[in-house]
């Protein structure tokens, strides 16, 4: 039986007009023509798909935007699914598996690292792959995280009584292994062990954004086993390899997980409601002073997850911090990347560069990767996860007082 | 004053598949149509193709007539028509023996019915209720019943006859002898009352026509057998599915163009009600709940709206069901039966063999007035059906695509050229500005309702919310009539609601909160509100203003 | 996780509400399922319809004892519609109304509709002040808003109107697509831009007009834009709202929204809360979709989930009820008896709300629950549309119920 979601729709328009690739793309039909609307056509005839639906951010903004809980997003990224219509290049094949480019480029990442940077790189990405030539590529890491932590962390993880999972998602693990070490410091501080899912795969976002569904699904499969099997609490550090996990799976992937869904979660909203609870106490720093502007990446609005990382933030006493108007910063994940796509990218981030650039910040707080790549080319401000944030200004033995970590 | 061959009463199929063949012959045609073409009847059925194959085991004669005007309609009115084929479902419930005798019925009819297994068909129709015990594939498929009569009444007009809707005939003129010899009519635009004269005066109009024909003296005993349908907010289903069982009310499920629908039941009501069918809750239960057997999803699926029609069925016999009544087509020489010279009576038949009553009304009119051309309605095809297949990608615009199921070759005469042409009015129906004007202006909509049954407009599942006010705004652009366009837009909404009331639940209700919010609330359109009369369902712009 | 207070939806009463609670220091989350009702506003907040010459007392007093304006209390409401109108305007909303009495704002298609508070820049007259003469323009193209609806309305009041059409250079290129020529993509697009060439074009063809209207599709974040285009022009202007989506309403909704987040609020967007956990006659927790486990505890709870529309209360063939905990609802009859078949006529089911006691604490299966209570248009008793008390149920409500929460601290 078909899913009836978007049947709910009341052709409002409301998502039109919180959408920010309608706002600055006119070849882009919007989210109602391009989600119920359209899906109401394709019913009738697959041939009515149109290949305008290539735009779509994946944002859910229209999904928050809708009064009638239709699952916009999810609609439009099926369809393309469905279409058949969506032939991965090279460069979505480059683009997409972020875990084998990044098990491909980290060796190699002294050599890489500038060589991303030269111009003459970026001019052959541009011309041969459509890679457009104004981005900089994220930087990847001399050591993967999960080869620090199995030098560096694991005999330290069974010695707590409490203990916990981690998935790391790509960028961690082949851009920013600080943020997983520094989730795991954090983690050490407050008594939980952290260990690592037996198997784990990107969670398949930049796959199925360039139509490779097959593949995602094959990966997804891979890591609720490993989720499954944690059965336990498993932390996660990105809002989209969250958001993917939790909801991309059942309603784009069609892959129930029930059963799980809510093993999965932020670090920061077990963090705060632990903290909350009592049963995590956090102690900082006293002379960490900074200013710091909360960004709400798209993912973190969908999911609600920015009411954990305010509080959390505010914790901490020497920050100071504004609250981002919550806009979009463009990039999506791969999109921004495509040299068609650059333009668009930099115009719908415009008005979160302005409202950054008006705060001026010592650092932006977001748990978006991409948004991080984004903001930090876009606007030389530096991007911080919260997590990251918390872990440097955290004052170690305090908190391990506090929680009585020998 | 201009003298006709022939004039003919009633703008339904019959009457539009009449004027078209008439006027193919070279007879000079006036169509008068009380109000706008398929208002009555025509407008409110199933859009069933059907194959033949429901009357196979009980009236084989009709089945026969069915399956050969089905495949003719497929060749010649091929925009008008959707080949989805059909099946015929057995349940649990139902007698699996009747397979049998039904499958050699159709044979017998020359009608090509297969039993398939039951997971075949749920292959082919994933929607079909997965408990089926048995299945027959047989040809039927869907049609436009709208498409199918505004294009034939179009088509009348390029060979040259005239379409006056919004014309009630009031009267018939006798010559001394008691020969008919012209009718008077009431113009509903402008207030006059008008006479016309031809030699011929055909009556076409339906149960209406049974009523009109006792000012000539005539007495035709017609039967108003009344069906409740729901029309549900997308396809379903993309194949027509039946009940393998003796007729019944509620067993077929037909998806046609963006939505399906199911119907119908079958009620004897007096002639009076026939102009203000009101849907009942108990029909609503009944189909919903029957529905539901054929495609279980439908359970789930938002139901757009209630509606019904009136079956013109000839009176034979006092069978209070109205089911076993023949739905052979009747044609009536009053000169012959009544004594009543210039006037002839088509009636009976169904949607499906309007083509054939048209042929078998000319051929008697042609033998009246000395033509001896013969019909070529079964061969040459509609305009519209007369092009190639549209060619379309992912880059075509869905507007385009949507267009061209709706319109067929006239494609070309829909204006795209500019990007405001191109931009939709109706975005449920994707309806365009070019569009919205090729039904104002060639297919003559003198009103909102009017341009929904040319284009779709408004018919998908917000009900014209969005795009009600936009298309009022082009008509009383093209017209120069904001104030009534505002009053026909209020009309409209009135219209929208009367199928929507009787359904409203679920997100039923909230389109109906949202529709008031914005049309009353913040336009203040209640103002605009005018007192509909029961028998038209929308007022016509006047003359002034048009 | 645990809050002061949590309100559940976040349209004009729950943001109200939150507000005037976050304003005292109050911990709030605002749990919301989408955009509410107000990104369809007029620009302008009604409080009641008067006959001539009525005052806003007289005419609630005859109102019917169940509409919230009467479980309010007469005497409560002259200071709280004073309440409303100044914290709309610490939000940033500079707002114009007569406390006693309604002024007339010009509706999409020329009818004259009372109201009480309107934004500054949207049309507001009260009648001997209506214009002689007015230009209404036109943007050509656009759809959603009809200049001759509005001229030829005015024209039968006697108002002479003229309507011109202005070609909107930079606008067209969202005609790329087909369907996405709208109020809120043309106001992304002219808060961009610099304005001259419009404002040029406009007063050009407004020698003879004492007052400009123009369609509302300027300033969907910031009301700069709105002012910038008025600057310009060179004889008074006002706005008339388009159709849906309203520029000013989406404005209003985020001028809202920021100013809860900048008092500390915080605010979940696109999630359902599904259940609540009720012990001894309160609220403890609610549960939502989104967040799973996670048990949201507060002190008091206040629904603020809207009518049908947004979802607070459901309807199926053989019932209504309210969603998330099935409280008390005041409904009559069966379905046949919900829905007036004209539909211009006093509907039903437009009156079916959450029962409340005066304090609009909710019930549930008859008993008051202590800590939660029902605001807006989830409210039984009024019937919005018709009697025109849309905007002033929904602000006065909610900032009523935050009374009530800190008149008990």
């Amino acid at each position: 039986m078909q899913d009836n979601n978007f049947q709910d729709c009341v052709k409002c328009t409301l998502c039109t007009a919180y959408c920010p690739m309608a706002a600055v793309n006119p070849i882009y039909i919007g989210p109602k023509q391009a989600g119920p609307d359209g899906e109401r056509y394709r019913l009738k005839d697959k041939a009515f798909y149109d290949y305008a639906l290539k735009y779509c951010l994946n944002c859910k903004r229209c999904e928050g935007a809708c009064p009638s809980g239709v699952r916009i997003g999810d609609i439009i990224a099926k369809a393309k699914l469905e279409s058949g219509q969506f032939r991965p290049g090279l460069r979505e094949m480059i683009l997409a598996n972020t875990d084998i480019m990044g098990t491909l480029a980290v060796p190699f990442s002294p050599i890489i690292n500038p060589v991303l940077k030269w111009d003459i790189s970026k001019k052959l990405m541009d011309g041969v792959l459509g890679i457009d030539h104004r981005r900089t590529f994220p930087a990847y890491a001399g050591q993967t995280f999960t080869r620090w932590y199995k030098k560096h962390a694991k005999k330290q993880q069974d010695a707590f009584s409490k203990q916990l999972y981690y998935f790391h998602g790509c960028y961690a693990n082949y851009n920013y292994p600080k943020l997983g070490q520094d989730l795991v410091k954090l983690m050490n501080a407050c008594g939980y062990g952290v260990q690592l899912l037996e198997k784990e795969k990107c969670c398949g976002v930049a796959l199925i954004s360039n139509g490779m569904g097959g593949q995602a699904k094959r990966q997804a499969k891979v890591n609720l086993a490993s989720i499954r099997k944690a059965g336990t609490t498993v932390l996660t550090t990105s809002t989209t390899c969250t958001m993917t996990l939790r909801d991309e799976y059942p309603h784009v992937l069609g892959l129930d997980n029930a059963d799980v869904r809510d093993n999965i979660t932020l670090a920061l909203r077990f963090l705060c409601e632990k903290v909350e609870s009592g049963e995590i106490k956090l102690a900082f720093k006293s002379d960490y002073q900074k200013k710091v502007a909360y960004h709400t990446s798209c993912h973190a609005e969908k999911q609600g997850s920015w009411i954990y990382s305010l509080p959390l933030l505010r914790l901490i006493p020497g920050v100071q911090l504004t609250v981002l108007e919550s806009s979009c910063c463009g990039i999506s994940g791969t999109f921004g990347f495509k040299k068609e796509n650059y333009e668009y990218s930099q115009e719908i981030g415009s008005k979160l560069f302005n409202n950054i650039r008006e705060a001026n910040p010592d650092y932006v707080a977001t748990e978006c990767e991409t948004c991080k790549w984004q903001i930090e080319m876009s606007t030389g401000f530096e991007v911080i996860n919260p997590i990251c944030l918390l872990a440097d200004a955290l004052d170690v033995e305090a908190t391990k007082q506090l929680n009585q970590v020998r | 004053m201009k003298q006709y061959d022939v004039i003919i009463i009633g703008g339904g199929i019959t009457g539009a598949g009449c004027a078209r063949d008439c006027a193919m012959r070279g007879l000079s045609v006036l169509l008068l149509e009380k109000a706008d073409l398929t208002n009555g009847a025509t407008g409110r059925n199933h859009g069933l193709l059907h194959s033949g194959a429901r009357y196979a085991v009980t009236d084989s004669e009709a089945a026969a007539e069915c399956i050969r005007e089905n495949r003719t309609l497929r060749k010649v009115a091929a925009h008008c028509v959707e080949e989805t084929e059909g099946l015929l479902i057995t349940l649990p419930e139902d007698d699996l023996a009747y397979q049998a005798k039904f499958i050699e019925s159709c044979q017998k009819a020359g009608i090509d019915a297969k039993a398939i297994d039951p997971k075949e068909a749920i292959r082919m129709e994933p929607a079909v209720n997965p408990d089926l015990i048995g299945a027959v594939m047989v040809p039927d498929g869907a049609v436009d019943p709208f498409r199918l009569t505004i294009y034939n009444a179009y088509d009348a007009r390029l060979h040259g006859a005239e379409i006056l809707t919004y014309h009630e005939v009031t009267d018939f003129l006798k010559d001394d002898s008691g020969r008919v010899v012209g009718v008077r009519a009431h113009n509903h635009i402008d207030g006059s009352d008008p006479e016309f004269h031809a030699t011929i005066t055909l009556i076409a109009g339906g149960i209406w026509g049974t009523v009109l024909a006792q000012k000539a003296g005539v007495n035709v005993g017609m039967f108003p057998a009344k069906g409740a349908l729901l029309i549900f907010g997308h396809r379903v289903n993309n194949m027509v599915i039946n009940r393998c069982r003796k007729p019944a009310d509620a067993d077929i499920l037909v998806p046609g163009d963006t939505i399906c629908l199911i119907g119908t039941t079958s009620t004897r009501i007096p002639i009076e009600e026939c102009d203000d069918i009101r849907i009942t809750p108990d029909e609503v239960d009944l189909l919903w709940r029957e529905g539901v057997k054929l495609a279980p999803s439908l359970a789930e699926t938002h139901i757009l709206r209630a509606y019904g029609g009136v079956r013109p069925l000839v009176a034979a016999d006092n069978d209070p069901t109205g089911r076993s009544i023949s739905r052979g087509i009747v044609c009536l020489d009053h000169e012959v039966r009544d004594g009543v010279p210039g006037l002839v009576t088509i009636t009976g038949g169904k949607l499906m063999t309007y083509r054939l009553m048209a042929e078998i009304a000319t051929d008697m009119i042609c033998k009246k007035l000395g033509n001896t051309k013969t019909c070529e309605t079964a061969t040459t095809p509609l305009t519209g059906s007369d092009g190639p297949a549209l060619k379309t990608d992912s880059h075509t615009r869905s507007s385009v695509k949507a267009a061209w199921g709706r319109h067929g070759s006239h494609i070309k005469d829909i204006r795209s050229e500019s990007t405001y042409e191109t931009s939709l009015v109706c975005e449920c129906e994707e309806v365009s500005v070019g569009e919205v004007k090729f039904g104002i202006e060639q297919l003559e909509a003198k009103n909102l309702v009017n341009l929904r049954r040319r284009t779709r407009l408004g018919m998908g599942t917000c009900q014209g919310e969005v795009c009600a006010c936009r298309a009022a705004g082009l008509i009383a652009k093209s017209n120069a009539c904001a104030e009534s366009a505002k009053k026909d837009l209020a009309s409209f909404l009135q219209e929208r609601w009367k199928g929507m009331f009787p359904v409203t639940w679920g997100t039923t209700v909230r389109e109906a909160q949202y529709t008031s919010m914005i049309y009353q609330g913040l336009c203040g359109l209640d103002q605009w509100a005018v007192e509909t009369s029961t028998t038209r369902e929308n007022p016509v712009l006047s003359k002034k203003e048009l | 996780m645990k809050y002061d207070d949590i309100i559940i939806g976040g349209g004009l009463s729950g943001l109200l509400c939150a507000i005037s609670l976050a304003e005292k220091g109050r911990k709030c989350l605002i749990i919301s399922q989408g955009q509410s009702t107000l990104n369809f506003s007029s620009g302008s907040l009604e409080f009641i319809n008067t006959r001539e010459g009525e005052s806003f007392e007289q005419a609630v007093a005859q109102l019917p004892a169940g509409h919230p304006y009467q479980k309010i209390g007469a005497d409560r409401l002259t200071a709280l519609r004073a309440s409303v109108a100044q914290l709309l305007g610490r939000a940033g909303i500079d707002t114009v109304g007569d406390k006693e009495r309604n002024h007339w704002r010009i509706t999409p298609f020329g009818a004259l509709k009372q109201t009480w508070l309107s934004l500054e820049e949207m049309t507001h007259f009260q009648k001997e002040e209506l214009p002689r003469r007015v230009l209404v323009v036109d943007i050509t193209g656009f759809l959603d808003f009809n200049a001759t609806f509005i001229a030829s309305s005015l024209g039968k009041m006697g108002i002479k109107a003229d309507t011109c059409e202005v070609y909107v250079q930079e606008t067209e290129r969202l005609r790329e697509n087909d369907s996405e020529f709208r109020s809120a993509n043309i106001a992304h697009v002219l808060d961009g831009y610099a304005i001259d060439r419009l404002a040029c074009a406009i007063n050009e063809k407004a020698a003879d007009a004492d007052l400009i209207l123009l369609p509302a599709v300027f300033g969907i974040e910031k009301d700069e834009p709105a002012r910038r285009i008025l600057r310009m022009l060179k004889k008074p202007a006002a706005f008339i709202p388009t159709m849906s989506p309203s520029v000013p309403g989406i404005r209003l909704q985020r001028l809202l929204k920021q100013r809860f987040i900048a008092l500390g609020g915080l605010f979940i967007n696109a999630d359902t809360v599904f259940s609540a956990d009720v012990a001894d006659g309160r609220i403890a927790s609610v549960h939502t979709l989104n967040h799973g486990t996670t048990r949201f505890e507060a002190d008091n709870f206040i629904f603020a989930c809207g009518s049908f529309f947004s979802n607070g209360l459901k309807a199926t063939k053989d019932k209504i009820y309210e969603p998330i905990l099935g409280l008390d609802v005041d409904f009559e009859g069966s379905h046949g008896d919900w829905f007036n078949p004209d539909v211009y006529a006093e509907q039903p089911y437009m009156s079916f709300g959450v029962h409340t006691d005066n304090k609009l604490r909710v019930s549930l299966a008859g008993k008051t629950l202590e800590n939660a209570y029902a605001v807006g248009q989830l409210l039984s008793g009024a019937s919005p549309i018709k009697s025109g008390c849309t905007g002033g149920v929904s602000a006065i409500s909610g900032v009523y119920a935050a009374e009530i929460i800190l008149n008990q601290q």
